[in-house]
């Protein structure tokens, strides 16, 4: 019993990560079928904006509201001068692009930061272990978990409480006729963005914290996970990116405590390969419905 | 001075043209109805006129203003209305939901209390004119039936209390009482002084109910004039059936 309660908050506290990671993602692919490979260099970047700002002392409140600042700001950024120029493109081109970026951003760490792995400072409280009996739980997991949670109620809030939640959603559905009825496409794409790299921002903090380090290259874990996630969920869809998240925070929880220690290295190859069995089942994902491909 | 005045538009896809040269004027309160068989260029021609086709030459006039240049959303805010083909209804949206959407360029004309206000009494006229649509306001867009999304789209245009109301094949579709229901509909917001433009294949319906027609043919106009010449001309079968079609049709 025990294990399996900590079986499950571990599951649940990755998952969040990947469901908060998938969200972002899944966003900006409903509204304009943009798979943004360059989503994982926000995250790097926001590493690398804690990193710049730790000489300064600053209460971590500060520090997490300037992040989350940074993370929105290139997000509109890269959204405005990359992908908005190509927005009526074909989902390959918008994809090159997000390559483009990604590799883009890369660069640019490596020019102001170096190649090397720097440490992130996050506070100490974050690594505080609670022992509730044989259960262990960390402050990050439980931060980790209310977040996720918040972040998509937010989400679920802005999409279909608020005016421009309509809107993102109308255009997600058919921007054209949208564009027909006064809706500013453009306008509503940028808010996607910003929406996208607030998300960005919140998870970075959790992600960093976790890791503890950033390095140029360091944006692939993160991209991988939330391309899988949303995949395995369905794309496009709040749904698909929760319940893709999850089932892939479970799916590693449960690996990393069954799984025999000799092969804790096949992992990432094991999760890939839960990827194509799910597909082979389901094309549009677990949670996906069946689309067009001619669209 | 005229409503809206189309003057030589050419547009078309990629480099082949859909449009050449077509010119029209519609005065206040006049029914236009472009009638042509599939290919000749309709529903290019509500493109161009919607903003949703940019023109490659001519000049687009609305209300003695020239709105050649702007966007779709931009000619939405001035008062053109669009009820598209195929009614392409948000089907992932509710019935509210499509009907506040519609609303968008109202909203953007007047903001702030007085818009909430004018967006209310939207709902109250559509409400109005299609009873039924505030009982199945919760319901998804994508749940109602052909005749009701038909109905659903004609409300999201008039959501937004256009000054020209495009129809693109408003009887596409739909079974021949429903077509009634959607013409008798029509007629009503005709009566009302609504300007509008309609597209059909057919020429039935909209010739019986417009001022003045249009034949398209090729992406050019082949007729036009008022209805009543336009009905009385042998030459509308041309397009449909070809040149020998004079010769076999009416006989004189």
């Amino acid at each position: 019993m025990t294990n399996f309660v900590q079986f499950v908050l571990d599951a649940l506290s990755v998952g969040s990560t990947y469901a908060m990671l998938a969200l972002g993602l899944t966003l900006l692919f409903g509204v304009m079928g943009l798979v943004n490979f360059a989503y994982g260099a926000l995250i790097i970047w926001c590493g690398y904006v804690v990193v710049v700002l730790a000489p300064l002392n600053l209460p971590f409140a500060l520090v997490a509201v300037l992040v989350i600042a940074a993370a929105t700001a290139l997000s509109l950024l890269v959204g405005q001068f990359a992908f908005r120029p190509f927005k009526s493109a074909p989902p390959l081109t918008l994809m090159l692009t997000s390559f483009g970026v990604a590799m883009a951003l890369q660069a640019l760490a490596i020019l102001l930061f170096g190649q090397a792995t720097r440490v992130v400072p996050m506070p100490a409280v974050l690594g505080t272990v609670w022992h509730l009996g044989e259960v262990r739980l960390s402050v990050l997991q439980v931060v980790t978990i209310v977040a996720g949670a918040a972040v998509l109620a937010g989400l679920y809030g802005l999409l279909q409480r608020t005016t421009i939640g309509l809107q993102i959603r109308a255009v997600a559905e058919d921007a054209e006729i949208a564009s027909q009825m006064g809706v500013r496409a453009d306008r509503v794409l940028m808010w996607a963005f910003a929406a996208s790299g607030v998300i960005a921002g919140i998870v970075a903090l959790l992600w960093l914290a976790k890791t503890g380090t950033v390095s140029p290259g360091a944006f692939l874990a993160p991209t991988f996970k939330a391309f899988i996630a949303i995949v395995l969920g369905g794309l496009g869809s709040i749904r698909g990116a929760v319940v893709g998240g999850l089932v892939l925070g479970l799916f590693e929880a449960s690996l990393a405590t069954y799984l025999p220690d000799s092969m804790l290295s096949y992992q990432q190859a094991i999760a890939f390969g839960l990827v194509i069995a799910v597909l082979l089942v389901r094309p549009s994902g677990i949670a996906g419905r069946l689309v067009e491909v001619s669209k | 001075m005229s409503l809206i005045e189309l003057d030589s538009a050419t547009t078309g896809y990629g480099k082949s043209r859909a449009v050449e040269e077509v010119s029209f004027t519609i005065e206040q309160g006049e029914v236009l109805c472009v009638i042509g068989p599939n290919g000749a260029g309709k529903t290019t021609l509500i493109r161009a006129v919607s903003g949703s086709l940019p023109l490659w030459s001519g000049r687009l006039a609305f209300a003695g203003r020239d709105i050649t240049g702007l966007g779709p959303e931009e000619r939405a805010v001035c008062g053109v209305g669009l009820c598209p083909e195929g009614r392409r209804i948000l089907s992932s949206l509710t019935v509210r939901e499509n009907l506040l959407i519609g609303a968008t360029a109202l909203q953007r004309r007047c903001r702030g209390r007085e818009g909430r206000r004018l967006v209310g009494e939207a709902f109250e006229r559509v409400h109005e004119l299609f009873p039924w649509l505030a009982a199945r306001a919760a319901a998804s867009g994508g749940t109602l039936s052909g005749g009701q999304q038909q109905m659903l789209a004609i409300a999201r245009a008039l959501m937004s209390n256009p000054a020209l109301l495009l129809l693109d094949e408003p009887s596409l579709g739909l079974a021949p009482r429903i077509i009634d229901d959607v013409y008798a509909l029509l007629a009503k917001l005709r009566g009302g002084g609504l300007t509008m433009i309609v597209v059909e294949e057919g020429t039935s319906h909209a010739l019986n109910f417009a001022d003045k027609a249009m034949v398209m043919h090729g992406g050019r106009v082949f007729l036009q004039g008022t209805v009543a010449a336009i009905r009385d001309d042998p030459r509308v079968a041309v397009p449909y059936l070809g040149e020998e079609a004079i010769i076999a049709g009416a006989p004189r």
